[in-house]
């Protein structure tokens, strides 16, 4: 086999894009042209391996185009997105418990004096759409791969999953794509699959449904893990083997990464089979207990540094790890599945379940003996050189060679125009009810919020025995966040939790700041403190202004609510171009701008979690934090059919100084639950801590702290950011009280069996039996 | 080639089955009885009756709540026709398409292999529905496609018996 050359020289641009198109490299025009300059001053047309390399290379997957592109937004200039705002702030926090941040394969923050915890959030979207089953298990195994990357063990798997509601009627389906409940229970089943066979505890993620996902579901596979402080390597030298430890490569994903960089359409299927793959979750088990041997087998780890192969295969994964050295890679040495591969095929596969070791020659023959103890194959495919040169070999013949700085330094920036205006629509001011009884039940069966056992049931979330507060709590409620104990000898924990509300995307920078609100409190209502952020983001088309410019508000949104919260990002990712097109219409549809905020805490002692169910009744119940008219995006205004409203904003200030007191009472053992107000407000919290407690419980709205609100289902059913529902025993108000002080009003206490409202005119408005409102929370997904 | 196929025992749930009828439900109202389903295991290799008896017993089905029964592969549908019992009923077969990873299928030979059988080159899984009631084809087809199998990774047959 023999690589072939691909004749760019003197083409012009048409042709050029013809070429891209042809190989699907979804590289752009100016792209093309960067590299016919380049081969032009080399004298030599590329080879088709090389070409693919610079596609893999420069994709949007990648490099992250338009983060670090230029963007031209209301006459600002901004260059690098990523770098002006979410790294600047987490530069400006200078926080010293942030080891590795936004520079390997996952965050690395300290855990305590002998370790650190490693941190990644990604997303599978376009894979999952084709295949549910397949693209969300290889999800899930690509993201534990990427915690493994920087040598950590993975303690937990996190899924955020988005998709139309499960009813939506399949008539109006669009041609080529999966009902949302077939697509929901495809993934559910991968995620469960490959986190289960390989022993990974899943505690920890959620869910949301918008009619926007219908074309483009998103999956967002998260995965924490922890490595001690002193095995983290990654610095391969010059004269290091190449190891490729795991499975074989075959003609898995070829082009996933390109293709994660054009829109979905009805042809989809057919043009992208490749791009689709099943997972082998015991392989990996494998290649993970392998590499964790070679870590600790001596004080220092046997290799000098490690990666994964993800998006992109070999070539991004060895093409990264040789940046500063240079690398020689034979790859007729890479064990196939099959025969037949052309060697660009090998190169850019994305077979999962592969590692790639640096490994100083003296202690390959250890590592390779290690890896065939697991069963799992191991193999020298190259070795680091000192030229810069990225060279691939075939049975001893130079089938590419590029320079690693024009690989890596040389793409073009793109430069683009964004623009954004936010719409304010007004609020429709809907009519008062005497009785909500069934708003709150509609609101506890709507997708979003409704019980999730079907699913948290097929997880394990019990497997490494380090689960201290699990996604079901007390007896059958919604947990804010998980509590891990990763060290069996030490009570200090960590706690995880997410943010996200796609509903509030028509103000993009508020959507972005409630997401990191939400992120915050849920892990605040557990007991977590010094919390770490990851950002991802799934986007519609960047080319496009008013997707670009709203994605401009949410970075900043990023950076502010960041410094506010004094809460460094560590990591982030996005997909971007999660576009459909309806019927073979021209015009593509976004999904709803989504933005998943992953808050990793701390809690000093796991022993003083606190879960979210009340407790024992006559305790007295808190609210922290101000009710505001803001219904935008409510689920009120969603069950109502009504539409506008002011999407909830943020004051950070107040709210990060209500956290903190809040953290201090419960350090102080003063709260017995605790829980956030977000979709469905007041109202749905309390429902949802009552049927938690099987209690009751008495509240009264004249008490809640609010601003002007004349209307009892503003106040019920706000979903103003901040908030938080406290219970409290009565012998501890006063030293509650203390400590919270403005921030924590009495509103109410805890009774049995049933949730009584008081309405603003003295009269009970919510009557409802607590049993009645968990049948309600319980009835939509009981599959 | 050998073909092995493991299914509930009568008097046993059949949760997979379960969930597929309520799934082709959701689609629509289609008129179906019940539906029942196999682990099909399409087994590449020169091996014996006695050692295909030994990996249905030993490997594949669970001796208290499943059967199996196994036969030369003879082609989609055929062996399911005495294991089943059905009468009136669609079977349909789903195979991932060539080229597609099958782990199970690279467990299952690994397995058989220390089961101390060998000459096994490869194994194929798939999944056999029994789907009792009244269909015609191009109702069958429609559940096919919207609910049994994805055609982007999978093929599926169908026959009526």
């Amino acid at each position: 086999m023999e690589a072939r050359q691909i004749k760019i020289l003197g083409r012009s641009e048409k042709e050029l894009l013809e070429i891209s198109k042809k190989f699907l490299l979804a590289l752009n025009a100016v792209e093309m042209k960067k590299l016919q300059a380049y081969y032009q001053k080399l004298g030599r047309d590329p080879s088709d391996i090389e070409l693919e390399t610079f596609a893999q290379t420069w994709s949007e997957h990648c490099v992250h185009k338009t983060f670090r592109g230029v963007v031209e937004y209301k006459g600002e200039r901004i260059n690098n997105m990523l770098k002006s705002y979410i790294i600047k702030a987490t530069k400006e926090l200078a926080m010293p418990w942030c080891v590795h941040v936004f520079e390997d394969n996952a965050g690395i923050v300290t855990f305590d004096d002998k370790y650190n915890i490693a941190a990644k959030v990604e997303t599978h979207n376009h894979p999952s759409a084709l295949d549910p089953y397949g693209g969300a298990g290889t999800g899930s195994g690509g993201v534990f791969r990427d915690v493994m990357g920087v040598g950590a063990k993975p303690i937990l798997s996190t899924d955020v999953l988005f998709f139309a509601p499960p009813d939506y009627p399949a008539g109006k389906l669009p041609q080529g794509v999966l009902h949302p409940k077939r697509l929901m229970k495809g993934v559910v089943a991968g995620i469960r699959d490959y986190g289960n066979r390989m022993g990974i505890p899943t505690a920890n993620g959620g869910f949301g449904f918008h009619e926007g996902y219908v074309g483009n579901p998103l999956v967002y596979a998260g995965c924490i893990g922890i490595i001690p402080k002193d095995k983290y390597v990654h610095e391969a030298m010059p004269g290091d083997k190449i190891v490729l430890a795991g499975g074989r490569t075959g003609r898995d994903g070829i082009h996933g990464v390109t293709f994660a960089s054009l829109e979905l359409s009805a042809e989809s299927e057919k043009t992208s089979s490749g791009a689709v793959q099943i997972g082998n979750a015991i392989e990996e088990k494998r290649v993970l207990d392998g590499q964790l041997k070679a870590r600790d087998a001596h004080g220092k780890p046997l290799y000098s540094a490690i990666t994964d192969c993800g998006g992109g295969g070999l070539s991004s994964a060895i093409g990264e790890m040789g940046k500063k050295t240079g690398v020689k890679v034979w790859l007729d040495k890479v064990p196939l599945k099959y025969e037949g591969l052309e060697p660009w095929e090998i190169w850019i596969s994305e077979a999962q379940e592969r590692m790639i070791l640096a490994v100083p020659e003296k202690n390959v023959e250890e590592v390779l003996e290690i890896f065939r103890n697991e069963n799992t194959e191991a193999n020298v495919v190259g070795e680091f050189t000192h030229d810069r040169k990225l060279t691939l070999m075939f049975n001893g013949k130079s089938i590419g060679e590029m320079d690693m700085e024009f690989l890596h330094e040389g793409i073009p920036k793109v430069e683009r125009k964004a623009a954004f205006e936010a719409k304010e629509k007004k609020d429709p001011d809907l009519p008062d009810s005497q009785n909500f009884g069934d708003d709150i039940k509609a609101i506890l069966s709507s997708p979003t919020v409704a019980s999730k056992e079907w699913v948290i049931r097929q997880y394990d979330h019990e497997v490494q025995a380090k689960t201290v507060i699990k996604p079901i709590q007390g007896l059958g409620g919604p947990g804010d966040a998980c509590v891990l104990r990763p060290v069996y000898d030490d009570y200090r924990g960590i706690v995880v939790s997410n943010g996200y509300n796609p509903r509030f995307a028509g103000d993009p920078y508020n959507m972005a700041m409630s997401a990191i609100d939400e992120a915050m409190r849920n892990n605040v209502c557990c007991g977590g403190r010094r919390i770490a952020l990851l950002d991802n983001f799934s986007w519609g088309n960047p080319e496009k202004p008013d997707r670009l410019g709203a994605l401009v508000e949410a970075v900043k949104a990023c950076h502010d609510g960041s410094l506010g919260f004094r809460a460094p990002f560590i990591s982030g990712k996005d997909s971007l171009y999660n576009e459909y097109s309806l019927g073979g219409a021209k015009e593509t549809i976004s999904i709803p701008y989504t933005l998943v905020v992953t808050a990793v805490g701390i809690i000093p002692d796991i022993r003083n979690a606190v879960t979210m169910d009340v407790k024992e009744t006559g305790n007295l119940v808190y609210v922290i934090g101000e009710t505001k008219d803001e219904m935008g995006g409510s689920h009120y205004y969603m069950t109502k059919h009504a539409d506008g409203g002011k999407i909830p904003g943020v004051d950070v200030g107040k709210a990060k100084e209500a956290m903190d007191a809040l953290t201090n009472a419960m350090d102080k053992s003063l709260v017995r639950a605790c829980h956030d107000c977000s979709e469905g407000g007041l109202a749905v919290a309390a429902a949802e801590m009552c049927f938690a407690g099987e209690l009751g419980m008495k509240i009264d709205l004249r008490k809640v702290p609010q601003q002007k609100l004349k209307k009892n289902y503003k106040l019920l059913f706000s979903e103003s950011n901040s908030r938080f529902l406290v219970e409290v025993e009565k012998m501890k108000a006063k030293e509650f009280e203390k400590i919270l002080g403005m921030h924590a009003l009495k509103i109410g206490e805890v009774t049995a069996a049933k949730l009584i409202v008081t309405g603003l005119d003295g009269k009970a408005i919510v009557n409802e039996k607590t049993e009645d409102l968990k049948k309600a929370w319980q009835k939509t997904f009981d599959w | 080639m050998w073909v092995v196929g493991v299914g509930y025992r009568q008097g046993y749930r059949d949760p997979m089955g379960e969930n597929t009828k309520s799934d082709i439900l959701g689609l629509g109202p289609y008129n179906i009885n019940d539906v029942r389903t196999l682990q099909t295991y399409v087994i590449d290799g020169e091996i014996e009756v006695t050692e295909a008896e030994k990996i249905g017993k030993e490997l594949l089905a669970d001796g208290i709540m499943q059967y199996f029964s196994f036969s030369r592969f003879s082609g989609a549908g055929e062996h399911v026709k005495k294991l089943a019992g059905a009468k009136n009923a669609w079977v349909v077969e789903v195979f991932f398409r060539p080229g597609v990873m099958d782990p199970v299928g690279l467990s299952v030979a690994k397995a058989i292999g220390i089961l101390g059988v060998r000459k096994v080159k490869s194994v194929r899984t798939g999944t056999t529905y029994v789907i009792r009631g009244e269909l015609d084809e191009s109702e069958i087809k429609a559940i096919c496609e919207k609910c049994l199998a994805n055609g982007l990774i999978q093929t599926y047959t169908y026959r009526r018996i």
